[in-house]
């Protein structure tokens, strides 16, 4: 394991860190949503205003209930409700976000459906939908494995669903490290694994799509590339289920050994002292260590004590929902510590 | 200084500001669009002489607030363990180590002296910008740099099991 000898190996490991790339993209789309909000938020109280004066001047309105409009004393039509779709036709800015993108979605379906059903297994479908000045780009993955039958797709989420343990293990590889310890009554329901867009090809793709569509009111345009690879999974979650516990997941991580769960009842925690590794139960306040030899219980140790430092005064003591805990103890007495953990559990 | 010429010259450096501060990609990235939006939110409502300052501040009131909520510590302590083990991929080790290192060195320090740390050595900040960045008077940032690198030195010699090396004795840089 790498360490550092001086203060100026540090200052120079910090200044010369690698960082990872980002998305610039994200940043435009926030400051986007936030401009949609804003002209939203104006033109309702522009309406409301409207509606304030007309009120307050004594004219006369009508609201008839079966199509909920407002007349002022001319006989003018000042205000409607109406359907979201007709709202998205005539005034897309009004819908936010969200709704428009499940509107344009909705607009498309079809036509993106017949892309889908046209995709070939390891190929991936980006698709374009324009309307009324507006675009948003889409994608549809298509795996599939040796046996279909136990591998399903959930395009909602942009998941890759895997209902088989087997072919999840597959399509993981050297991805990240299975955990090799589970709770004894546990069993696996599914798997996802999300992957990472390639930005630049998106941006690329986009640009031409959009060319495609120049001059076209509403219009959808997609380009099949193939599926990603492995060395893009962004990151996987299997979910299993006990009759202790109901259903819990377990995130992996990339080139670790480690995994993190929501289940706050799996009580174990592997922690790292002195190069020696330890269990510790959070039930019985007990460390578990693990040596050559033989394991040695030391009770009486919280868990503050180990995760709190004196130096960190801002913090209050730490106590997460995540339990973590590593798949792995690299000692001889690997058996022996299992029993323990499932005494524990 | 319009949004889109702010986020085209600084977008890089805040991000790698609060990947230093957060140790993580996913928070790095959610922290700078929060920053961006709010340079955009605040915008018109200040006359911004300094941009870099007045963003850098963002950066780091929502960094400290991240930290205190997720307790961000306590998740690298945990984090170190995870990435001690070895790795198929010769590259991930390296960057791993290199990564875990860092973390390491800045999990013993508290957010404030962290940022502090990040923007005096690795943004090569003067003491006159990070007065302006935390709102805190020079000296005051001199004494509490001179205390941050103390605890690093303290670190040092503790990882390397209680031998101190003397040309660290004046703790280098001030």
């Amino acid at each position: 394991m790498k360490k550092i000898h001086s203060l100026e190996e540090f200052d120079k490991e910090l200044k010369n860190e690698e960082i990872p790339s980002f998305n610039t993209d994200l940043i435009y789309n926030r400051i986007n949503d936030k401009r949609r909000v804003f002209m939203f938020k104006f033109k309702k109280v522009a309406l409301v205003t409207c509606i304030s004066i007309f009120t307050c001047s004594s004219l006369v309105f009508a609201a008839t209930k079966l199509n909920h409009v407002l007349y002022n004393n001319k006989g003018d039509k000042i205000f409607e409700v109406c359907s979201k779709e007709k709202a998205l036709v005539e005034n897309p800015n009004t819908i936010d976000s969200n709704q428009l993108r499940k509107d344009m979605i909705s607009k498309f379906h079809s036509q993106s459906a017949s892309i889908d059903s046209q995709l070939k297994d390891g190929e991936m479908a980006v698709k374009l939908y324009k309307c009324r000045g507006l675009s948003l780009l889409d994608y549809t993955v298509k795996v599939k494995t040796q046996d279909s039958s136990l591998c399903s797709y959930d395009f909602d989420s942009k998941f890759v669903r895997f209902n088989s343990y087997d072919e999840f293990k597959k399509e993981i590889g050297d991805w990240a490290k299975l955990p090799n310890y589970i709770p004894s009554d546990a069993r696996f329901s599914f798997a996802k694994i999300r992957y990472t867009l390639d930005i630049e090809l998106m941006s690329q793709l986009r640009k031409e799509m959009l060319k495609e569509l120049e001059g076209q009111d509403e219009g959808i345009a997609y380009k099949v590339i193939k599926v990603p690879t492995k060395s893009i999974i962004r990151n996987a979650t299997i979910f299993f289920t006990s009759n202790k516990y109901g259903m819990f997941s377990l995130s992996l991580f990339h080139g670790t050994q480690g995994y993190k769960t929501d289940k706050d009842e799996l009580i174990t925690k592997l922690v790292l002292s002195n190069g020696s590794e330890a269990i510790f139960d959070k039930n019985s306040d007990t460390v578990f260590y693990a040596d050559e030899t033989q394991l040695k219980e030391i009770s009486e140790l919280s868990p503050i004590t180990w995760l709190d430092k004196p130096e960190t005064a801002d913090f209050k003591p730490y106590k997460s929902p995540l339990i973590y805990t590593i798949n792995k103890l690299s000692n001889k007495n690997l058996d022996e510590t299992k029993k323990i953990l499932e005494s524990i559990h | 200084m319009d949004i889109d010429s702010a986020i085209k010259e600084y977008q890089n450096k805040i991000f790698k500001y609060c990947y230093q501060m957060l140790r993580n990609k996913e928070d790095a990235e959610e922290a700078l669009q929060e920053v961006f939006l709010k340079y955009y939110a605040n915008i018109d409502k200040y006359n911004l002489e300094n941009t870099s300052a007045f963003l850098y501040k963002l950066a780091h009131n929502h960094c400290i607030n991240i930290i205190r909520k997720q307790k961000l510590i306590s998740f690298i302590e945990l984090d170190i363990n995870f990435i001690n083990k070895k790795s198929n991929v010769e590259n991930d080790v390296l960057n791993n180590e290199t990564k875990e290192l860092i973390t390491r060195a800045l999990s013993c320090l508290s957010p404030k002296d962290r940022s502090l740390i990040i923007l005096r050595l690795a943004e090569d900040k003067s003491y006159e910008e990070i007065a302006k960045i935390l709102g805190k008077n020079k000296a005051t940032l001199r004494k509490q740099f001179h205390r941050a690198r103390n605890k690093m030195k303290e670190f040092i010699v503790k990882e390397n099991g209680g031998i101190e090396n003397e040309e660290d004795s004046l703790f280098g840089r001030v």
